[in-house]
């Protein structure tokens, strides 16, 4: 090419007329260069938005191609992704104002580092936005109670990549720890019933801690909206908070219950250790299934075992009906409401009403077991204002996302279908979920 | 007006080249009739030339090719010539670029030589000049006046020094010459540059005063024309324009210088009120012609294109309209930082400037002042 000693048509044409001049209100990037030997000095402000540059403004002290190159690269600049805007050289500013006199190719072509500087000075920042982001939450995910959804949504965030941790009041494992745990896991495609919840929860703990899930054993007291959780002894930040605090046995709310409820005085919600009932004669409360595992636990322990049941049949699979028939000291009392327990200091008599009779029963018994079913444990959520069902049980949406930002809930607190194998696959649409939410990965 | 950097032919000088292209075409060394007439022509211009300058003896003009040449053959020939007296020679650090480089080059080959700062107005001081002299000083160079700043050194009193200590003086006078009186006698000038188009005189065309008894070495060696210091037939369509030329500026330089000097108050005292805008240069030692300045936050060359868009040819000593890409080394002289440098405007008046010239830049400048200052990253929010 013939060497250039004047402006172009363009090149003044872009001088007389700059295109883009100032500064973008709020910019997101400011790129300044200037070359001090020959003077020229140029400031690119850009506003990017979903990594696209939405606007490019520029001031510039110098020379006729120095104002030009500028405004020709804000032309050239807006509209595209920051890959695409980084690519933009000096040649190329060049080229599209219809070449430069070859003494000004250097100096007043700074146009393509003014921006390039300001495109790295938006990822800059936006990576020290992150970093101090992230310097505020002590975890991304923080999962409060370590039942079965609990322990296994912290595993599946933690296989993730997330950092976690579950804050757990007592037992690891939850119900599967305090209610039942010798017995073997029904209901979980794989087990095979040879497995033990005591052996289950075990086996979560094992992998929680090789995926360095950090395990807190405090009580959570309080958990706020900005997804702050107050223990016993201190406050962590999450950037999600995942609620599975489980369920409880309900209360049958019969006269007597709260006086023979505590301190081994007769009644209780589960059967823990069957051998606590050798010999005894156990009256057990309620139509379903726990009513009909407590029967079935007790049956190699306890001499006399009556089910009474308020409706007119038992509510379980088959199989348990049988294995339950086939027990000649179990029997079932159907349309049966408990009235009172009464005793002077441990429990000695049951009084029930045949609901089709119309008349009161009295029986002798050693031992009451209320299983009239599971209650979900919201006690600690009431001030979040969490939209719950009118069972007690948090809504979510298919996600696991509660009403409140940034909060998912999973298991019995979630489902009333309280089964492991619902916890554990809640577990795993939340990490799913959480992921994306936080990572924000190009696949989403 | 840029008339610093070139000026158009004055009509008159051109008509009295005209016959010399192709009618009277004869070389002085012939002795035929048209010889014979273009040596009388070409005495004649050196007698107009230094009745310009006050010299009494036309035989101390040589005519040269241009400013440069003189310049050149002032210095390297006196070096040349008095270098078993000395080797100092001292300058000032705002002389144009052909006597820079020229002793620059000299000061590799042996010389010594002591570039003297200006103050902020671009002035030397005849002390300054005193006190650089030492027993080997065999040359002091100083500008009559600086065609980018205008201002006017004391060269009386420094000629007055240069003579008592018997140094060489030369001055280069190319800005000054046809602007204001120089008078080589009164001011103890012994070589004096001159340049023909900044007389009116066309390009191609200079001339160097040389005292009566001072001798230099010439380096353009040949025929011995210009009593054998400038070699070489005679610029003769030239040489009669700048005969003719220093014979108009003579007779009408008080009154142009006048009505320049009115012209220039004129620019600086409107242009001053731009905000962030200095002049350069000394607001009185100053030449008739000069009006020059810098805008703070902004550059020159921005300003001269946008002032050219207008109609109006102007000059800057910014960095980004030279070649070397370095700000004018006068400025920089002067103490300005680079930006500061960058930012300078140089309007340089001559005979077909008007009042409403005048008046047309003073409107335009302001203007396209805060029309880069717009642009400028530098330029403070209000």
């Amino acid at each position: 090419m013939e060497e250039q000693f004047e402006y172009s048509e363009k090149v003044m044409d872009h001088f007389r007329n700059p295109r883009n001049v100032g500064q973008v209100k709020d910019a997101d990037g400011t790129g300044r260069v200037g070359n001090p030997v020959c003077g020229d000095l140029m400031e690119i402000t850009i506003k990017v938005e979903n990594n696209i540059l939405k606007d490019v403004k520029f001031k510039t002290f110098g020379c006729g191609s120095a104002i030009a190159t500028s405004s020709m690269i804000t032309e050239m600049a807006i509209g595209k992704t920051l890959e695409e805007a980084l690519k933009i050289t000096r040649g190329e500013v060049a080229e599209e104002l219809g070449g430069l006199p070859a003494i000004k190719m250097h100096c007043s072509n700074l146009a393509a580092d003014a921006l390039h500087a300001a495109i790295k000075d938006y990822m800059t920042h936006k990576e020290e936005k992150a970093k101090l982001e992230a310097e505020k939450y002590d975890f991304d995910v923080i999962i409060v109670g370590g039942g079965p959804g609990g322990l296994t949504t912290g595993i599946l965030c933690a296989y993730r990549g997330l950092k976690t941790a579950i804050f757990e009041g007592s037992a690891w494992g939850g119900i599967l720890s305090w209610l039942c745990p010798g017995k073997m896991i029904e209901n979980f495609p794989g087990l095979c019933e040879k497995t033990t919840c005591s052996d289950l929860v075990e086996s979560w703990m094992t992998e929680a801690k090789k995926l360095k899930v950090d395990l807190k054993k405090e009580r959570v007291n309080e958990i706020t909206p900005d997804k702050k959780v107050i223990t016993d002894s201190g406050e962590y930040r999450g950037k999600i908070i995942v609620l599975a605090t489980g369920s409880s046995p309900k209360s049958a709310g019969v006269k007597g219950e709260e006086k023979f409820g505590k301190n081994d005085r007769g009644v209780y919600y589960y059967v823990r250790n069957p051998q606590n009932f050798m010999g005894k004669r156990v009256l057990v409360v309620g139509c379903g299934n726990s009513a009909v595992d407590s029967a079935l636990s007790l049956s190699e322990t306890a001499d006399l075992i009556t089910i009474a049941c308020g409706k007119d049949e038992l509510r379980t699979v088959p199989q348990k009906i049988e294995r339950l028939k086939a027990i000649d000291k179990v029997k079932v009392l159907y349309n049966t409401e408990m009235v009172e327990i009464t005793g002077t200091d441990k429990v000695e008599k049951a009084i029930m009403k045949d609901l089709k009779e119309d008349e009161n029963i009295q029986q002798v018994v050693d031992s009451v077991v209320l299983a009239v079913g599971l209650t979900p444990n919201t006690e600690i959520f009431k001030k979040l204002g969490l939209e719950m069902d009118e069972n007690g049980y948090i809504k979510t949406d298919k996600t696991q996302k509660t009403n409140i930002d940034g909060m998912y809930a999973v298991g019995d607190i979630a489902s009333d279908l309280q089964l492991v194998v619902v916890a554990v696959a809640n577990g795993a649409t939340v990490a799913h979920n959480a992921y994306i939410e936080l990572r924000k990965p190009y696949w989403r | 007006m840029d008339y610093g950097s070139a000026s158009p032919v004055d009509k008159r000088v051109l008509e009295a080249m005209m016959p010399f292209f192709d009618i009277d075409v004869g070389n002085p060394s012939s002795l035929h009739s048209a010889g014979r007439k273009a040596k009388r022509e070409l005495e004649n211009a050196r007698i107009s030339v230094a009745k310009l300058i006050g010299a009494p003896n036309p035989k101390s003009i040589i005519f040269t090719s241009c400013a440069t040449e003189s310049n050149n053959l002032a210095l390297r020939g006196a070096a040349m010539r008095y270098k078993d007296k000395g080797n100092h020679i001292i300058t000032t650090s705002i002389e144009h670029m052909s006597v820079m480089n020229t002793l620059k080059d000299l000061q590799g080959n042996g010389f010594e030589v002591t570039f003297l700062p200006v103050d902020k107005d671009g002035l030397v001081s005849p002390e300054q000049v005193k006190n650089a002299i030492t027993e080997k000083t065999i040359i002091i160079s100083v500008m009559y006046a600086n065609g980018e700043i205008g201002t006017i050194q004391p060269i009386r009193e420094i000629g007055e020094i240069a003579s008592d200590r018997k140094i060489i003086f030369h001055v280069d006078g190319t800005a000054a010459c046809g602007k204001i009186p120089v008078d080589v006698e009164k001011e103890h000038i012994d070589l004096l540059t001159i340049s023909s188009n900044d007389l009116g005189g066309a390009k191609g065309t200079g001339a160097l005063f040389m005292k009566q008894g001072i001798r230099v070495i010439p380096f353009m060696l040949g025929g011995g024309q210009e009593f054998g210091m400038r070699s070489g037939s005679e610029n003769i369509p030239g040489i009669v324009g700048m005969g003719k030329a220093a014979e108009i500026s003579q007779k009408e330089m008080t009154d142009e210088s006048a009505r320049l000097l009115k012209l220039r108050d004129w620019l600086i005292d409107n242009i001053l009120r731009t905000e962030y805008t200095y002049l350069t240069g000394h607001r009185t030692k100053r030449l008739p012609n000069n009006a020059s300045f810098r805008f703070s936050f902004i550059e020159g060359e921005s300003i001269i294109l946008q002032l050219n868009d207008l109609g109006i040819t102007a000059s800057t000593g910014s960095a980004c309209s030279s070649k070397t890409l370095e700000p004018s080394h006068v400025l920089i002289a002067m103490g300005l930082r680079h930006e500061e440098a960058h930012g300078s405007l140089l309007l340089t008046l001559g005979r077909a400037n008007t009042q409403a010239d005048a008046d047309h830049v003073i409107e335009s400048v302001p203007r396209i002042v805060s029309r880069l200052r717009e642009l400028s990253p530098l330029y403070p929010r209000k």
